[in-house]
């Protein structure tokens, strides 16, 4: 033959198709494919000829014969399979609940993979778009950060013609207004270009027709301002500080799926930002981002000469920090890190999503092994059916046959339940904690179709492929004399269930010492009193001065005093550029009021008086041990270019929850400039009048402004809510644990059991007690328990500090508490799970076993 | 068979007898599909042409003979059709059917 047909589809034709029609059908392909070849080429030819043997793959063409029997037989088969799940419902709910649960979590471990591997992929050009990341040493740390100076994008777009579209991108916080609709929203400024380097679908105007007066909105944002009206060519004033500036329009992007990480909303032209900031385009202003859409095929090292000019530039102008490099960063790797600072895109380290996976393979594994146990041990109560099926002539093939159909039976059951669990369960449990609500949603069809049907067969084969084969061994002559006995000292089950005890004792453990320093937490003081603290901040200055009067107004509100910047709410970190040894401290400009209305607690000195200048600062106990003072009043020191005295020194207090820095060394001086912040304090039972009244002064104050207020108590909120999120994971994931691995216990335990209920009997009849045969009956578990505890609780205890270390900052010593409960925890479960099984053996008659002998 | 409930015929299946007829005695699956492209435009699958045959040889419209191997068939035979009695009749009531109705289209000019 001239064309040679791929070989696999032509063996399945083979395989399936009616010997009388064969030879046509056949023949009809094999013309067809010399045909084609000739017209289309090879590959054409090849992927029709698949297709053509798919399509002849009908009823009407099989093969006849045996299938017959085959069918009537899967029909028996399948009943048999139902009989048997009703029989040992017992069992049967533990195998179908424990699978369940693994087909639950690996499908929500997928949709999660699935998804961060897959993000932004609305993007055409992805792989082709870069920012520049500037590396910068700190603390002998290399350091990545996401703004570059405004600078670099105008040298990129002249030296490198490679790169097709440069885009700047720096965001503005700005109360934007149309009609009655006022809100403060945050903006980002971007060059027309941004259109052209990312797609995002465009519902109404022109995307090239993105102008400076122009503002483009998202869907949402649409929603938002203009509810059902048509939002194009109307006009949106925008307030950034004191200036109002009016924008047409122009265009309304449509809905983004979920896996878009990267969202425009509010949408103004870079030049406007320029005007509004007073920024240049030199070595040293900056933009939060640069973009860069290259051409394919162009990589770094191909532009590292033009980068290291720009790093020279750069350097000379900002001698005092200089960077290592720029490096130019691919979007896909950009949504795989986290560790780029002050960056817009968000990122999710490619570790985590991976670990995840592997949490959920595991699991599959753990409930298939744990199964693989129960159904050994349940067929031991069929080994006569066996035997009757193999002596009326039942092949090993058909029994094999007959326990992997009930085993896709229990299987597509678990299936149904597990999407279900997902669905409503696990999905929306995993994402209070994800930081994207992930959808339950696959990439595409195909990926849907092919991970379902792996995991059906991953899952029956795995689960079914042993006990099947391995029950169908059985000799007939043997099961009836009695003989058969089952499996060996099961090592690997027993070290399985070790492993599995000890992954329990770490999470409970793990659970409960994070639990336990998340109440710690909760109830640490922060080292001054948040309660009856309400803050506001208000850029106006005039609008700044109303509210106060207004405040002062009122007869609950016992202090007030303004701020730029505010503790817990806006701290600015700003580096204190000493000669040796600069660090960072969090500055905050105040009225002479603020330090003694914040109730920071005075250790030596004074508080502001009301004549202090701007020389007089207070600063906090690890400004002091960081400068070094012994005694500290009376310093003076430079501190943004101009001379300070040290007044008073205040306690350190939490500023921040929990975050690298929740203390830090910080100034407080007496304000210069314009303050950004009205604070207010007043019993705390009266506050939520006192924000009412505000609210309602407010709005006669500033009528085309946003109220914003934020109580002092709740600055810690957001952090208190991550960890709840946390715990509540880690619960979810040490039921699970304990659940599937009490499963394992339950199906070692029956088979033990089962094995050994002979043996048991003959001591009863010998006069054993009860006590005497459950201690019997469980001495190989209390040692697995034991030792797995002995293992698993110092693992769990080591890796949660770690991670309480990293989450917490301050953290609570370890205490007895957790190690007891985790223990009691387990142990009852335990004892819940076997309870059933150990009474069975005490309680059953010795007759009864032993009569068939 | 008499009835007209017996001879019943779908639009396929009559298109697919027709290129049978036309074809005189050289149809078998790759031909009539190929002819069926040629004639109507419609790219219909292999599979689907046996499906009708069989279905016609059911019926008894059609009946085969085993023709010649060629080497582009890798040596496999043909299934050459031929249009029975039967067959040419159910065709020529189907024809016959159609074009009573379409001449009774008031406002149709016949020619």
């Amino acid at each position: 033959m001239k064309f040679q047909p791929p070989k696999w589809p032509d063996r399945f034709l083979k395989w399936y198709c009616h010997p009388e029609l064969f030879e046509f059908i056949q023949g009809d392909v094999y013309e067809l494919y010399a045909e084609r070849t000739r017209d289309k080429g090879r590959t054409y030819a090849n992927r029709a000829f698949y297709w053509d043997v798919l399509r002849f793959f009908r009823p009407s063409n099989l093969r006849q014969g045996s299938s017959l029997t085959q069918t009537i037989m899967i029909k028996n088969y399948l009943k048999v399979g139902f009989r048997n799940l009703r029989k040992n419902w017992t069992n049967s709910l533990i195998n179908i609940s424990g699978l369940t649960l693994s087909v639950g979590c690996a499908i929500t471990t997928f949709l999660f993979a699935d998804f961060f591997f897959h993000l932004n992929s609305i993007h055409e050009n992805l792989d082709n778009i870069y920012q520049v990341v500037s590396h910068v040493e700190e603390n002998q740390k290399e350091v990545r950060y996401g703004p570059s100076p405004l600078m670099l994008s105008e040298r990129i777009r002249q030296d490198i013609p490679d790169a097709r579209e440069v885009t700047r991108v720096q965001y503005l916080t700005g109360n934007v207004k149309y009609g009655a609709n006022v809100f403060r929203e945050r903006i980002q400024f971007v060059d027309p270009s941004f259109l052209e380097i990312f797609d995002f679908p465009i519902e109404a105007g022109v995307k090239q027709q993105f102008e400076a007066g122009d503002i483009f909105i998202s869907h949402d944002m649409a929603t938002k301002y203009f509810g059902y009206d048509n939002p194009i060519g109307q006009r949106m004033d925008v307030k950034f500080g004191e200036e109002r500036l009016s924008f047409n329009v122009g265009g309304v992007f449509g809905s983004v799926p979920a896996n878009t990480t990267f969202k425009p909303r509010l949408l103004l032209n870079f030049d406007t930002y320029l005007q509004l900031a007073k920024a240049n385009i030199n070595w040293v202003d900056e933009a939060k981002a640069t973009f860069v859409l290259m051409n394919e095929q162009v990589n770094q090292s191909m532009l590292s000469a033009q980068f290291e000019s720009y790093k020279k530039e750069y350097n000379e102008a900002n001698a005092n920090k200089p960077v290592q490099w720029f490096e130019l960063m691919s979007f896909p790797e950009l949504s795989n890190r986290n560790d780029i600072q002050d960056s817009i895109v968000f990122g999710n380290s490619t570790t985590g999503t991976v670990s995840i996976a592997i949490t959920g393979l595991l699991l599959i594994l753990f409930a298939c092994l744990n199964y693989i146990n129960i159904s050994i041990s349940t067929a031991t109560t069929r080994l006569k059916e066996i035997g009757v099926r193999k002596v009326m002539g039942g092949s090993r093939s058909g029994i094999a046959q007959q326990f992997l159909t009930e085993n896709f039976l229990i299987c597509s059951i678990a299936m149904v339940f597990g999407v279900v669990a997902c669905y409503f369960l696990l999905l929306p449990g995993f994402n209070q904690l994800s930081p994207v609500p992930i959808p339950f949603a696959f990439s595409s069809l195909s990926t849907a179709v092919i991970y379902f049907l792996s995991l059906f067969l991953i899952l029956g084969i795995l689960s079914g492929a042993y006990p099947a084969f391995y029950i169908s061994k059985f000799q007939s002559l043997k099961i009836f004399k009695g003989d058969q006995q089952l499996g060996g000292k099961k090592y690997l089950s027993r070290i399985l269930l070790t492993c599995q005890f000890i992954l329990v004792f770490v999470t409970i453990l793990g659970c409960l010492v994070f639990t336990d320093n998340a109440r710690f937490i909760k109830e640490v003081s922060w080292g001054y009193e948040p309660e009856g603290i309400l803050s506001m901040p208000i850029a106006d200055q005039s609008q700044l001065e109303l509210m106060e009067a207004a405040a002062g107004r009122h007869p609950d509100i016992q202090a007030l005093s303004t701020s730029r910047g505010h503790m817990g709410v806006q701290n600015n970190l700003i580096s204190f550029d000493r000669v040796e040894n600069p660090f960072k401290v969090l500055s905050f400009e105040v009225a002479p009021g603020y330090t003694e209305l914040m109730g920071l607690p005075l250790m030596s000195g004074r508080y502001f008086r009301n004549q202090d200048q701007q020389e007089a600062v207070v600063v906090n106990q690890l400004f002091v041990k960081e400068m070094d003072w012994s005694n500290p009043v009376g310093e003076v020191f430079d501190f943004q270019g101009s001379s300070r005295t040290v007044v008073g020194v205040v306690a350190d207090v939490y500023h921040v929850f929990f975050d690298d820095d929740i203390q830090r060394p910080m100034v407080f001086s007496v304000s210069e400039e314009a303050p950004n912040f009205l604070v207010v304090k007043a019993n705390p039972a009266k506050l939520v009048g006192v924000n009412q009244y505000l609210r309602e002064q407010w709005s006669t104050v500033a009528p085309y402004d946003p109220f914003v207020s934020y109580f002092q108590a709740d600055s810690f909120n957001r952090k208190y809510d991550n960890v709840d999120a946390n715990i509540w994971f880690m619960v979810v994931l040490s039921v699970m644990t304990i659940f599937l691995t009490c499963m394992g216990l339950y199906g070692l335990l029956a088979f033990t059991l089962q094995n050994r209920i002979k043996e048991y009997s003959i001591r009863k009849v010998l006069g054993a007690s009860a006590k005497h045969i459950i201690l019997l009956a469980n001495r190989e578990f209390i040692w697995i328990i034991a030792i797995s505890f002995g293992i698993g609780a110092p693992l769990g205890i080591w890796i949660m500090q770690d991670f309480v270390a990293s989450f917490f900052t301050i953290s609570k010593p370890l205490g007895v508490m957790p190690i007891v409960l985790g223990l009691l925890i387990t142990i009852s479960t335990i004892v819940l799970s076997v309870f059933g099984q150990i009474r069975k053996v005490t309680k059953v008659n010795p007759v009864d076993i032993l009569k068939g002998e | 068979m008499g009835s007209s409930k017996g001879v019943n015929i779908g639009e396929f299946e009559e298109l697919v007898l027709l290129i049978i007829g036309i074809l005189d005695g050289q149809a078998y699956g790759v031909s009539i599909r190929d002819a069926i492209l040629k004639e109507t435009n419609r790219s219909v699958n292999i599979s689907a042409v046996h499906e009708v045959l069989k279905r016609l040889e059911r019926k008894g419209f059609v009946r085969f003979e085993i023709g010649g191997a060629t080497e582009d068939r890798g040596g496999r035979r043909k299934k050459l059709f031929f249009i029975t009695a039967e067959g040419k009749r159910v065709l020529e009531h189907s024809v016959a059917l159609r074009t009573g109705l379409f001449q009774r289209i008031p406002g149709f000019s016949h020619s």
